[in-house]
């Protein structure tokens, strides 16, 4: 059975300005023990999907249309209470900074033990024995000393292992992580990727993995779904995106990325940015930096089409995708 | 690949905004700053106006019609001189925004530019000012305010080089935190890497960027100036006779607030409601201004 | 080989904190030829960032001497370094805050032109010139920042450090903040302008592939120190320091063909405030002897230029990389 299943999701934010779609027709799920990549630039829509599996929008975010079901329950229609009762112990989230997300002036170790005690996971005395555990099995050295520290007192890897152990407290089935490795260093990135697939092995648990590095995605996802201008453009099984992607904006971006394993000449140049919301072009958000668009692309939002398979692509023109490297 | 192709990707220039910015549409919303802008510019206009529209002239003593309740004539009454209550509330707004205004207007030129001159030098200049300005903050500002009376003898001036005194630190101790953070700031940074002379990093990179908390903070502040006027004038040390106060209007009523509320009572309401205007327009400012901080 | 255009002479930088002394920059000693492009990478806390404040006398080095074009600026004053400025430019990371935003992209362009003296009329002229060479349209400069996108107040950042033509550039994290795609932009429009006007840069990034696209030569930090140096191809194809190898194959990297652990020291990036005492990398080398506890390896160079500061230099041979290789492939064999 699914354990996140994601379909036609629409969202809006009233601004200043009045209401603005900042995801469209949204679709995507995950099983259990696998890991799914959301890939976007800024503005595309992905933290905003995981912020309303969540329900997290706040009061100017809206679900204006589309289901969310966890494990078969539908998470639009609950109200603020039943999502908080399932905030730990069916899903929990990690963010870009560790820093931010702890409450400086609590032991990071009764932070973890307050994620237990607070859902009634464990009794007080038990989440204390377990939370040391967790500090230990995330890899923080010395971890019944270090429970006693303050947030400030560790580094940023050490305050991402602790915001891991906090999530994992209840042993949720799906673990949200947003940006979890953005801001470390490339070794100390390594090491959380690497814990988050041993984690996910042992609890068996499904992890939506969001972020803007290709690079991350290709290494641990088993799925990839790539969103641009709040709509999934292009979603694949494996290594299929990044070996043979379906999608001009995809491919581009795949190619753009400087490389520190082979020699680039030059990088291939999209074109403009992408528009903030509310400013997308009618047809293909794509078309107006897209080498291949066609006048078909100017009039007609393209559907999600088969590219190979399990492998879809928003793209009219996937069958010529191979054209692209000639117009680039 | 030349300069030419990395240039195609067509970076258009943002469209011109039409209609209202966001700070327009943001001030018209907020109900707290429109509410004290109605109120600010009722005050500021009576003032302004003040010896045009007050109704009788506010200083002619009358011996026949003391103490008279309000009425057709004397719409608020009159006082125990019988001069015209709200001819005298008309005129007692010109001097407190006065005031108020001349104290500001020194207090946010000197405060702003010592406490810019203490973050930005640091060191021995930033602790010689800090410690007085620390010094000033031990007194109580009544009694600074009244040692100036006593030196100079009481009066507008007075009261206006009074609060001046006891209300610079405050704005340099702000002007000066802002300026601590500021300074740290790239934008900062990259004009000392070219070469721009320091009079113009204040004047054209910290200056422009401290002004909208320092406005908040004067217009939350002003109604503070006007009340610490109404006290002086209150305790006599203030503006003086025969020139109508509210604080003073305030004194002469208290004694006879039993039988004769209107005197006391009308100064009050005015004082009362042009300090809720000024706290309502610097409330309704610092939203507009940083709307993070608006807290739901 | 014609005279370096920068030289930095075992430059050092302490700051006191509380009662503690932090070295951020320990004896680093570094030459930029004129129209090449240096890189700095590192992670954080390495002095990358610190280093690049000391070149532009933004901050003062405590030891050691930098020469530019033969003219040792360590000790200027305030006022002799003004003339230099305009020789010496800094692009900063934050497209945001690096701006500021109570200016007109135009008077924001204009500063360091100002403060050499040109005047009105042909201020004008060289803003509209940088602002078309760095793709914007010569009407941005009568707006204020905030209308721009971060790539494009990014190219604002960058006509600011062009205007005044100077001769060195150094690039804070220039494009870590932008999207790939804009970054794609910004790094090649970076590269063309070198082609074209020869200036040189210092580029400073915690990213490998970025610094690879850009730079001719790269010197890797770790903890205040140099621990190499070499040509782009000498340090991606043979780097030589245990450190730079562990940076490479840490790097997540779609089409690599890799997938799932990545191989990675353990532990973490030493406190400066305490460094560990002989090899600063010691605590997470792989290749770790007594005598990389006790002393501190020094920067040796080999025929070829490519200079190593580690007692046991050398290939990627016996590294953990291919130990957790192995081990993933018998595990990938089991399932």
């Amino acid at each position: 059975m699914k354990l996140l299943d994601i379909s036609g999701l629409s969202v809006s934010f009233n601004t200043l300005r009045g209401p603005v779609e900042v995801l469209q027709d949204v679709s995507f799920d995950v099983m259990p023990g696998e890991v799914v990549g959301v890939v976007g630039e800024s503005g595309s829509g992905k933290s905003v999907t995981s912020l309303a599996i969540m329900g997290l929008l706040g009061h100017s975010g809206k679900i204006t249309s589309g289901n969310i079901a966890l494990s078969g329950t539908e998470l639009t229609t609950l109200s603020e209470e039943e999502l908080r009762a399932l905030r730990g112990p069916e899903m929990a989230m990690i963010f870009q900074e560790p820093g931010t997300s702890l409450n400086p002036v609590q032991r990071v170790g009764d932070q973890i033990v307050e994620a237990m005690t607070e859902h009634a996971f464990c009794p007080p005395a038990e989440a204390r024995r377990r939370a040391v555990e967790l500090m230990d099995r995330v890899g923080i050295p010395a971890p019944d000393l270090r429970a006693r520290d303050y947030p400030h007192q560790l580094s940023g890897g050490m305050k991402q292992r602790i915001m891991i152990a906090i999530a994992l407290a209840c042993r949720p089935k799906l673990l949200i992580a947003d940006e979890p490795t953005t801001a470390l260093d490339v070794t100390i990135q390594a090491q959380i990727l690497n814990l988050i697939l041993d984690l996910k092995d042992e609890f068996g648990m499904g992890v939506m993995l969001i972020t803007h590095d290709m690079g991350v995605v290709a290494q641990i996802a088993d799925r990839v779904v790539v969103m641009y201008g709040g709509q999934v453009v292009e979603r694949s099984e494996g290594d299929a995106l990044f070996t043979r992607s379906a999608h001009p904006y995809s491919r581009l971006l795949l190619r753009s990325i400087p490389s520190a394993s082979q020699r680039q000449d030059d990088l291939p140049i999209i074109k403009g940015t992408m528009p903030a919301a509310g400013r997308f072009p009618d047809g293909c958000r794509f078309h107006e930096r897209c080498p291949m668009a066609m006048a078909a692309c100017a009039l007609s939002v393209p559907p999600l089409n088969e590219a190979g398979p399990a492998h879809f692509a928003r793209c009219f023109r996937t069958e010529a995708i191979d054209e692209l490297e000639a117009l680039a | 690949m030349t300069l030419e192709t990395s240039k195609t990707d067509a970076l258009n220039a943002p469209a011109p905004r039409r209609g209202l910015s966001d700070f327009q549409i943001r001030f018209l919303r907020s109900r707290n700053a429109m509410i004290g802008s109605i109120i600010v510019a009722f005050v500021a206009i009576v003032a302004l106006l003040a010896p045009w529209i007050t109704p009788h002239d506010p200083t002619k003593v009358s011996i026949m019609a003391t103490w008279l309740p309000p009425g057709a004539d004397h719409l608020l009454g009159t006082d125990a001189l019988g001069r015209d209550v709200l001819s005298r509330l008309i005129m007692g707004a010109r001097v407190s925004l006065t005031v108020a205004l001349s104290v500001l207007a020194i207090t946010m030129t000197f405060g702003t530019l010592l406490g810019m001159v203490a973050a930005w030098y640091r060191g021995h200049v930033d602790n010689v000012l800090m410690r007085f300005v620390d010094i000033i903050f031990a007194f109580p500002e009544l009694i600074i305010a009244i040692i100036v009376a006593a030196a100079m003898g009481p009066g507008t001036f007075t009261v206006i080089v009074a609060l001046a005194l006891v209300w610079w630190p405050g704005i340099a101790r702000m002007a000066r935190a802002l300026v601590l953070s500021l300074r740290e700031e790239p934008f900062v940074e990259a004009g000392i890497a070219c070469g721009t002379p320091t009079w113009r990093i204040m004047w054209r990179h910290l200056l422009p960027n401290i002004v909208s908390p320092m406005i908040v903070r004067a217009s939350l502040g002003v109604g503070m100036i006007i009340m610490a006027e109404a006290t002086m004038s209150f305790l006599g040390i203030g503006v003086q006779e025969p020139y109508p106060t509210w604080g003073g209007m305030i004194r002469d009523g208290l004694p006879n607030l039993r039988t004769d509320p209107h005197l006391a009572l009308s100064a009050s309401v005015a004082l009362g409601i042009t300090m809720i205007g000024f706290n309502l327009l610097g409330d309704g400012l610092r939203d507009v201004l940083d709307p993070k901080s608006r807290g739901r | 080989m014609t005279a370096p255009l920068l030289k930095l002479e075992n430059i050092s930088k302490r700051f006191r904190v509380g009662n503690k002394e932090l070295a951020a920059v320990n004896d680093v000693s570094l030459d930029v030829a004129a129209g090449e492009t240096l890189g700095i990478v590192g992670e954080s806390g390495c002095g990358k960032s610190t280093l690049g404040r000391m070149i532009l006398r933004l901050t003062d080095p405590s030891d050691g001497a930098i020469t530019f074009d033969g003219r040792d600026i360590t000790r200027l004053s305030k006022r002799a370094m003004r003339p230099l400025r305009r020789d010496i430019q800094i692009v900063f990371q934050d497209p945001y805050a690096s701006l500021n935003p109570r200016m007109k992209v135009g008077e924001i362009v204009a500063e360091p032109l100002v403060n050499i003296g040109m005047k009105r009329a042909e201020i004008a002229a060289r803003v509209a010139e940088v602002l078309k060479v760095v793709g914007l349209p010569a009407e941005s400069a009568d707006r204020y920042p905030h209308a721009f996108s971060g790539g494009q107040r990014q190219r604002i950042g960058i006509a600011r450090a062009l205007a005044v033509k100077p001769r060195l550039i150094v690039c804070d994290e220039a494009v870590s903040a932008l999207d790939v795609s804009v970054q794609a932009q910004v790094l090649t429009l970076l590269r063309d302008i070198q082609r074209e006007t020869g200036v040189t840069f210092v580029f400073i990034s915690h990213n490998l592939g970025v610094v690879r696209f850009l730079c001719h030569r790269i010197a890797v930090l770790y903890l205040g120190r140099v621990v190499e140096i070499g040509t782009e191809a000498q340090l991606f194809e043979s780097p030589q320091h245990p450190y730079t190898q562990a940076l490479l194959s840490a790097i997540p990297e779609a089409g690599a063909g890799r997938r799932g652990r990545i191989p990675v020291p353990s532990g973490e990036i030493p406190n400066p405030i305490n460094p560990p005492p002989g090899c600063p990398f010691h605590l997470r080398c792989p290749r770790v002897q007594d005598r990389c506890r006790s002393e501190i390896p020094t920067l040796v160079s080999d025929a070829g230029g490519q200079a190593v500061a580690c007692h046991f230099p050398g290939a990627d041979a016996d590294s953990p990389h291919q130990t957790l290789e192995d081990k993933r492939m018998t595990e990938g064999e089991a399932q």
